[in-house]
């Protein structure tokens, strides 16, 4: 049975927040771009060497047409909240700033079901297959991922490209028994991945 | 090393996919040639140094393993590393075509990543040969 | 596998290729309501399995799916859209019979498109709905079990 882990790290003065449909770039090295607490939502990490930058994004949701009514309150600019507008925009600045995408290191965290089968479980699969369709738009392949799951992570990113991720599992099993499917689709999927997950530790 | 690649399949809409995978894929590509069957396929190798061959299998008029028996009867270069790309996955197929000397077998449908990751495992391979 | 496992195996090949060739969640709907124009693709296979496939997927369905599978837009009524059709037909195909039979020989026919839907014996639908619209895929043996020969 899976268990909780302790996955705070200590704040420094200048660690910039990323919360729920924002987006922070940094090019400060002696702090950190933070993200806490991802379940369904979903981090773009990006670390532009050339420009020694670094830009975290966090978005909620896939796409504005289907889930802007959903918002609880209206936001005065949810560009970031969703994948859909937030996935280009953050390519678009980071263009702005003289990178290309091949300069870029870009990686996924996030996306993961909540402990029981509910809307949170059916929004990280939907936040995932945006966040894929919009990088494939945007011409970009990611470097490394964590995803999926039912893991809540937290990410931490530096101008230098160092990159700490860390899962805190849920204590609750999983509610329903993994299928011969799921099972093989899942490993399969780690399979043909071949990308690391990013735990990297500076 | 900047390859010449050669994309084998008959259907446009998964020479584009590949197409672009490979162009944002920061691959050493210098060309990346499409052939649409067997016979254009065999042309372009004829006419143009390939380094590389992305092929699927399943196509009209002559299969990929067909072709890639007819490439490797040439006298001049018939040894030309590939992939097989192809929505069969069955065991016998993939055996078949490790055995005609495939670096890897990506079955379909398949991501931009995994492509990108094979192709670099079968260069990593080729240069090691080398 | 038994040839009860069948009509699993379908939905989770369907899925599949949606999500990784489309990034496009596909629904398993009961039913669907009537397409004013859908595309229609037919894949005929042989070998230790014998039989056909159909997919008929709306057209902005097509169009949508298209643009994603590609990374760029798709006009609904462009050929890439057909072609779309034409692959995932032939994706799902392959990737469907690989999952029944994984020792099967096949001989997997390229994809036609065609108005004509295919018999009704034997076969096994399924309905879909993605986020851009509606997925409808049939199969069809010509023997009754799909382990014949395994």
């Amino acid at each position: 049975m899976p268990t909780a882990i302790q996955e705070q790290e200590p704040e420094s003065e200048g660690d910039i927040i990323v919360g729920p449909g924002d987006c922070r770039f940094s090019t400060d090295q002696s702090c950190r771009l933070i993200t806490r607490g991802l379940q369904s939502c979903i981090a773009i990490a990006v670390h532009a060497p050339k420009l020694a930058t670094a830009a975290l994004l966090r978005f909620s949701l896939p796409g504005v047409s289907l889930h802007a009514p959903l918002l609880a309150v209206p936001q005065r600019d949810d560009s970031w909240m969703f994948a859909e507008t937030a996935i280009p925009l953050l390519f678009a600045r980071l263009r702005a700033m003289g990178a290309a995408n091949q300069d870029l290191s870009v990686y996924a965290i996030g996306g993961s079901a909540g402990p029981k089968a509910d809307s949170t479980s059916v929004t990280g699969k939907s936040n995932e297959l945006a966040m894929r369709r919009f990088l494939w738009r945007e011409g970009v392949l990611l470097n490394g991922e964590d995803t999926g799951g039912m893991c809540s992570r937290s990410v931490w990113l530096d101008a230098a490209g160092r990159i700490i991720v860390r899962t805190q599992s849920s204590a609750a099993p999983p509610a329903v028994h993994p299928s011969r499917f799921t099972e093989a689709y899942q490993s399969e999927r780690k399979a043909t991945i071949g990308i690391q997950p990013c735990h990297f530790a500076s | 090393m900047s390859l010449r690649l050669l994309i084998v399949d008959d259907s446009p809409v998964m020479r584009l996919a590949i197409q672009r995978t490979i162009q944002i894929s920061g691959l050493p590509v210098e060309s990346c040639m499409t052939a649409e069957h067997g016979n254009a396929a065999l042309s372009a190798v004829r006419d143009n140094q390939i380094d590389f061959m992305l092929i699927d299998l399943n196509m009209p008029e002559m299969s990929g393993g067909e072709l890639i028996r007819r490439i490797k009867q040439r006298p001049e270069r018939p040894q030309i590393p590939f992939i097989v790309i192809s929505a069969d996955a069955t065991a016998t197929r993939m055996q078949e075509m490790f055995d005609l000397g495939a670096l890897a077998y990506i079955p379909k449908p398949f991501s931009p990543g995994t492509l990108r990751y094979e192709m670099i495992k079968a260069l990593e391979r080729v240069n090691a040969r080398n | 596998m038994p040839a009860t496992d069948a009509p699993r195996t379908l939905k989770y090949t369907v899925q599949q290729v949606l999500e990784t060739m489309c990034f496009s969640e596909a629904l398993p709907a009961s039913d669907l309501p009537p397409e004013e124009c859908v595309i229609g693709a037919t894949v005929s296979f042989g070998g230790t399995l014998s039989g056909r496939l159909r997919v008929e997927i709306s057209s902005f369905a097509a169009s949508r799916l298209a643009s994603s599978f590609l990374g760029q837009d798709v006009a609904v009524g462009s050929p890439l859209a057909e072609h779309t059709v034409c692959e995932l037909g032939n994706v799902i195909c392959g990737r469907f019979l690989s999952l029944l039979n994984p020792s099967a020989h096949l001989n997997i026919h390229p994809p036609i498109t065609s108005e004509t839907p295919i018999g009704d014996a034997g076969l096994i639908w399924q309905n879909f709905r993605a986020d851009a619209g509606s997925i409808r895929i049939a199969f069809q043996f010509d023997s009754t079990n799909p382990n014949q020969g395994r």
